[in-house]
């Protein structure tokens, strides 16, 4: 048994490991593979390719396990040495694979690590909720990515489970052969409570990011980390400005603790069009993809990342 | 609530075509994907005999009943909230008819807003049709309608990249709302569609439905397809009562005369058809009104590629705009082809068309005035009268009515050429009377021309175009090479004289900065920005379509106060008017009115899109669009071949044709490449290859645009002087008549080839317009050893081909001249270059201010993700320039903690600025300083070096440099450590 199947059980939360097939038919078939999952998860850390986790983790795909998604369309998948590459095999816009995770009140983080992007050209990974409109999140530079699917999807997170589209975009290209997308060299993805790091954003009381409406940042370091600040970007990655200030300094809750915040309250006279950069004003939209790096300046990641898809109402 | 996916953005980044975002809402927005992947399927259309289809949305016709039904899937799993959605397909020799019974039990909550044509309806809940016809994969069109019937159409081309509103497609649709849910029947005529390349019976087809009921957007899809635009996954129809050889019918066009007929109009059209395939003979052509479908003419025609029909005239009650239907059908009546063409109706019996002088109707100082040449065409009724019995008299008079020239022209036929000799004219204005008599009992009818001579200007220059649209400068051809904008680069900093002598053109849109170009040798354009300019506060372009008076005192005052200055190349008209919804006849009346004022420099308007393109084609001298792009990132070159040719101008048009071509990196306007590695400035070797395949594309001129910023990019800062030599030495290329080309050829598709014959010696351009490396075998056009210029090579044909290599997005410039290029620098030195100054950068020891121990950068007002040259060893390259109101500010923050002991700032013009840490808890200040101030003579600055200690009780984590009240740029900044010192 591995040492984190070990630490889990002990506390009575099992690990669901996923394997993107069959997760939550039954409630015989999840303890079936909740043996099964700790049976080949003992065998990988034997064989010394166990990673650690974080505590609170219900469900994790770290790739030591034959990569099975429940489908997969134009997705180039390489799995090699407990981690996957994943690269848009199409090139015509959109490739993705569809994989099923579990979710309840207190386990609504979905995390992956992203370690490396190779290649040239557009790129950026990105998740969906099934049946969906808005996006979950993604990225396309290495760092730790945490995405809140309750705060995004509070009908599917009630449900207890949720198909999760995961594209992977390699930018268009009409050559013949099709070369193959940029790759996305992902660590893990997991389903967690409060996580050990990473970085979530919400708007205090719900409802649109304005004048007076506060914005709350919360971090989860690994110790070592002496400062935590957060930028707000636009879907563009263009600085979202709620303040004079283009970050947000964040501070410990506790002494010595690992949980950072920092709240900011939109003050008056900051636009934002949701245009890019020099473009001329466009059809109105309300709801944007808000992307936010949180910069850690020692222990763990240095660049932490989330999204929240939120509407925004500063003009 | 509708939104936009992450992938729906990232296509708008990659295209930057705003004016499309729409489109992409309709379509690439739904980048959800079906479940279980699957490929087309190929189908067989239903066929049915008795009663026609009557569009009425029913489907209560028998043949509906008997038709199979086809299920759209949900794209998603949609649980208890899909909905299903029911397709029938049939199909005769006309017409496809589409019959679609949407469920929907929430009838109520249905978006049905749009009303009008052509407007979003992909905002609604809607049925999108896609027709691919002969299945290119390639070329299709998209039909949308919603459940008030309203319709919209599109014309797609490059299999989902290029839209064209444009084409309106003779299709119909009639819908019924009953019950829980609405249906439609559409009937979209075979004939109406262009695109039909192949003979096979197969057509490319799906039906997809939007759904926003439930207050989020559903969607669905007949196709399996992850993608609505996505062409190769449409569902194959076999559509055997289809004749696609009737389908012969390429592009129609009409031209139009009118005649007064008592109080009516009688109106007289003559069609163009083009054929993809020679018709069977006895084939007509039939005139409809499109809003009534009511036949106004027809007509039997004749010819088998190209023929011309004159239709019987048929009378209207007005003149104005009439939007028709043209239908071309075979002596059976079958359709043949059929093609929705709007035109207006004027009443012009006689019109005048001055091909001599070219441009604008004046002659300049720079060339002879003895000859005024045109084209006369007749309106139909003194043609039909017996037009070529006729005579024309031309009669050129000056502005004191004396009589200057005149002569008489038989008349052959509906165009009649003349020539007007004439005694060199005296500068002044003319009038040319053209009349045309048939007899001493005919009425004679006749158009008046003002033409001018112009002086030589008293000051300034005189620039004009030629016939083939080539600029000229005091009468010799000049290529503009240079950038939109001036604010970059330190025109402070450097002063315009240090830009290379290749530069010689600026877009200004600071008047201030006139001299200070000129001074430095440089020409410029000044934008008037359609009525934006400096001083003016009309809004008025989307309102109207003529200059209110006020606008007009504006812009008179603004052109006659700088239109002498020297420097002045051109007036800046628009950019990309398409998105600020400027009505094209509004920026028609602006372009006449500056062109009046101003005969001595052209105009010009930046285009971002197609569309832009055709519509303002009217409103300029030289369109110059800015299809922006990275080749590696898309993958090709293809964006700028399609602006290019959609902008390229007629033959003997007077018309030019520049690019503003992607010299930045979109990092640089503010987007983060930490989390878009692709927002990068293209590379040398990239942005050389849109600018030499820019000019194979007929290019005369360059406005790059290079904000300051993307000076700091060693690929451009180094690559563009090199880029600009180039096209400098391409010069006589780039001027020579299009008589000059060469018959060379490649055996590859992927690269491609023009020559041109220049002053005795062939140059031959050859591009790799993929991006992949390839080796190609070329015909460059002659014997004999070519060099490579620049590349320090030779090739020599073997059987008048020779074989190269071209990596991706390769050039390569051949030239039977063996000194040709001699000065230019070999790509792979400039590649030399490039590494070598990135090897150069470099940091004193102890300084902690180096790219690995700097995790973020932000100043004041925004973050700042293009900060490398502030601390790369290397002081001319671009640093800070703060913006803003005061305080500002600059900061950093390091990846480890640090007590450094010393600041070392570059900067020529820093004031008072103060050094502040940040502990953990707050910041305080660690030091304090004063920059010098240093200009070089011209005006130029120079970089001073200015030290300051720093205090540093506590570590600290984060470093701000601010500067309180009085600005200044920072170029270089080094924060030492103890153990340095």
């Amino acid at each position: 048994m591995s040492t984190r199947q070990n630490e889990e059980s002990q506390r009575g939360n099992p690990v669901r490991r996923g394997c993107f097939q069959c997760a939550h038919k039954t409630k015989k078939f999840a303890f079936s593979l909740i043996l099964m999952v700790g049976w080949l998860s003992a065998i990988s850390a034997f064989s010394g390719q166990s990673k650690q986790g974080d505590e609170g983790i219900l469900w994790q795909e770290d790739f030591t396990q034959p990569f099975q998604p429940e489908s997969v369309m134009s997705v180039d998948i390489v799995v090699s040495e407990n981690r996957v590459w994943l690269a848009d095999k199409q090139r015509r816009g959109s490739s993705h694979l569809t994989f099923d995770i579990p979710i309840d009140e207190t386990h609504h983080y979905l995390q992956c690590s992203l370690l490396e992007v190779s290649g040239e050209g557009y790129r950026c990974f990105g998740f969906k909720g099934e049946g969906e409109s808005m996006d979950l999140g993604g990225g396309a530079v290495p760092g730790l990515y945490t995405f809140d699917i309750q705060q995004t999807y509070p009908a599917l997170a009630a449900k207890g489970k949720v198909r999760m589209w995961f594209f992977v975009h390699g930018g268009y290209t009409e050559e013949t052969p099709t070369p193959l997308g940029p790759s996305f060299k992902f660590d893990w993805l997991r389903v967690t409570s409060e996580p050990k790091e990473g970085v979530v954003m919400s708007v205090v009381g719900g409802g649109a990011l304005k004048v007076g409406s506060k914005l709350m940042v919360t971090v989860w370091t690994l110790p070592g980390a002496k400062d935590v600040t957060f930028e707000l970007r636009d879907d563009h990655g263009k600085t979202v400005l709620l303040t004079s200030d283009p970050y947000i300094q964040l501070k410990r809750l506790k002494p010595g603790g690992n949980v950072w915040q920092g709240e900011v309250t939109v003050e008056p006279g900051y636009c934002f069009t949701g245009d890019p950069p020099g473009a001329k004003p466009s059809h109105k939209r309300k709801v944007f993809m808000l992307s936010g790096a949180a910069t850690v300046v020692g222990g763990g990641h240095e660049k932490l990342f989330t999204n929240l898809p939120a509407e925004v109402e500063l003009e | 609530m509708k939104t936009l996916s992450l992938t729906t953005v990232f296509r708008k980044i990659k295209d930057k075509n705003m004016y499309f975002a729409f489109y992409l809402v309709c379509g690439v927005a739904a980048m959800a994907a079906l479940a279980p992947p699957a490929f087309a399927e190929t189908l067989d259309a239903g066929t049915w005999s008795g009663a026609p289809i009557h569009l009425d949305g029913k489907l209560d016709e028998d043949a509906w009943r008997r038709a199979p039904v086809q299920s759209l899937s949900s794209l998603k799993d949609y649980g208890a909230e899909g909905v299903k959605t029911e397709l029938r397909v049939l199909h005769d020799a006309s017409a496809l008819y589409l019959g679609v019974l949407c469920y929907e039990p929430k009838m109520a909550q249905m978006r049905s807003a749009v009303t009008q044509r052509d407007n979003m309806i992909c905002m609604d809940d809607c049925i999108e049709i896609f027709v691919d016809p002969g299945h290119s994969k390639e070329h299709y069109y998209q039909m949308l309608f919603n459940s008030l019937g309203t319709q919209q159409d599109l014309e797609v081309l490059e299999g989902g990249r290029v839209f064209s509103k444009l084409w309106n497609g003779g299709w119909r649709v009639a819908v019924n709302r009953e019950g829980g849910r609405w249906s439609a029947e559409a009937a979209i005529p075979w004939a109406s569609l262009g695109g039909w390349k192949l003979l096979e019976t197969r057509i490319g087809l799906n039906v997809t439905r939007e759904r926003y009921a439930t207050g989020q957007q559903q969607l669905y899809s007949w196709s399996r397809l992850d993608r609505f635009h996505d062409p190769a996954r449409f569902n194959e129809l076999r559509v055997l009562a289809l004749d696609p050889a009737r389908l012969v019918v390429g592009n129609v066009t009409l031209g139009t005369d009118v005649e007064p007929e008592g109080e009516k109009w009688r109106v007289f059209v003559e069609s163009t058809v083009t054929f993809n395939r020679p018709p069977p003979s006895g084939w007509t052509v039939h005139l409809l009104e499109a809003e009534t479908r009511r036949e106004l003419a027809s007509a039997k025609g004749e010819g088998t590629q190209k023929a011309r029909v004159v239709l019987p005239p048929f009378e209207r009650a007005g003149l104005g705009a009439l939007t028709t239907i043209v239908e071309v059908k075979d002596a059976s009546g079958a359709l043949m082809g059929s093609r929705i063409v709007p035109v207006e109706l004027r009443y012009e019996p006689i019109r005048v068309e001055i091909t001599r002088p070219a441009y604008r109707n004046t002659f300049y100082a720079s060339e002879p005035a003895t000859e005024i040449e045109g084209v006369v065409r007749l309106g139909h009724r003194l043609v039909r009268q017996g037009g070529a019995g006729g005579r024309l008299q031309c009669r050129l008079t000056d502005a004191a009515e004396k009589v200057v020239a005149s002569g008489e022209f038989p008349v052959g036929s509906m165009d009649t050429v003349f020539k007007l000799a004439c005694p060199a004219l005296a500068e002044g204005n003319y009038t040319l009377e053209c009349r045309y008599e048939r007899g001493a009992s005919s009425e004679a009818v006749a158009a008046t021309v003002a033409l001018h001579r112009v002086p030589k200007p008293a000051s300034g220059n005189e620039v004009r175009l030629d016939a083939e649209g080539r600029l000229l400068l005091n009468g010799a051809p000049f290529v503009p090479i240079g950038w939109y904008g001036v604010e970059w680069i330190g025109a402070v900093r450097k002063g315009f004289a240090a830009f290379p002598k290749e530069v010689n053109f600026f877009d200004n849109n600071r008047p201030a900065e006139n001299d200070a170009l000129y001074a430095g040798g440089k020409y410029f354009s000044l934008e008037v920005h359609h009525g934006k300019f400096e001083g003016s506060k009309h809004t008025e372009w989307d309102k109207r379509d003529d200059l209110s008076d006020a606008m007009r005192k504006n812009v008179k005052a603004f052109i006659e106060q700088y239109r002498s200055h020297p420097g002045l190349l051109a007036w800046y008209l628009a950019d990309e008017p398409e998105i600020w919804d400027v009505r094209p006849l509004w920026l028609e009346d602006f372009y006449r009115y500056i062109a009046e004022l101003d005969p001595y420099h052209p105009c010009y308007v930046i285009h971002d899109s197609l569309v832009g393109l055709k519509i303002y084609a009217s409103a300029a001298d030289i369109q110059c669009p800015d299809p922006y792009f990275i080749p590696s990132v898309v993958g090709s070159l293809q964006k700028l071949k399609s602006f290019l040719q959609a902008a390229r101008p007629k033959e003997g048009t007077a018309r030019g044709l520049w690019a503003t071509l992607q010299t930045f990196g979109y990092h640089q306007m503010g987007l983060d490449i930490l989390t878009d590695p692709a927002k990068r400035c293209p590379t040398y070797r990239e942005t050389r290859a849109v600018h030499l395949y820019g000019i194979m594309l007929g290019a005369a001129g360059f406005a790059d645009f290079m904000p300051q910023t993307a000076d700091s990019d060693p690929e451009l800062r180094i690559g563009m002087p090199h880029i600009q030599k180039e096209i400098a030495w391409l010069k006589p290329y780039i001027t020579a008549a299009a008589s000059a080309a060469l018959p060379c050829q490649s055996e590859n598709p992927s690269v491609e080839i023009v020559g041109k014959r220049v002053d005795g010696k062939d140059i031959v351009i050859a591009v790799n317009v993929s991006g992949s490396p390839v080796e190609a075998r070329l015909r460059l056009g002659g014997e004999g050893e070519w060099r490579v210029v620049p590349e320090d090579r030779t090739v020599t044909p073997s059987g008048a081909v020779i074989t190269d290599s071209f990596q991706p997005f390769d050039v390569h410039i051949y030239c039977n001249d063996p000194k040709a290029g001699e000065g230019l620098v070999s790509p792979r030195k400039v590649d030399e270059e490039i590494a070598a100054y990135r090897a150069a950068i470099k940091t004193p020891e102890g300084n902690v201010m180096r790219l690995d121990n700097v995790a973020m950068i932000c100043s004041s007002g925004s973050t700042y993700s293009y900060g490398e040259g502030l601390f790369d060893g290397i002081t001319d390259g671009l640093g800070w320039s703060p913006m803003g109101d005061a305080p500002r500010w600059i900061e950093f923050v390091f990846r480890k903690e640090c007590r450094p002991v010393r600041a070392i700032i570059h900067s020529p013009n820093l004031g008072h600025f103060e050094v502040q840490g940040w502990t953990g808890e707050s910041w305080v200040s660690i030091g304090q300083g004063n920059g010098a101030f240093s200009r070089l003579s011209g005006g130029a600055l120079a970089p001073v070096k200015t030290e300051v200690p720093l205090s540093t009780p506590k570590p600290i984590i984060k470093l701000r440099v601010l500067v309180p009240n009085t600005g200044g740029e920072i170029n270089e900044i080094w924060v030492m450590e103890e153990s340095a010192i």
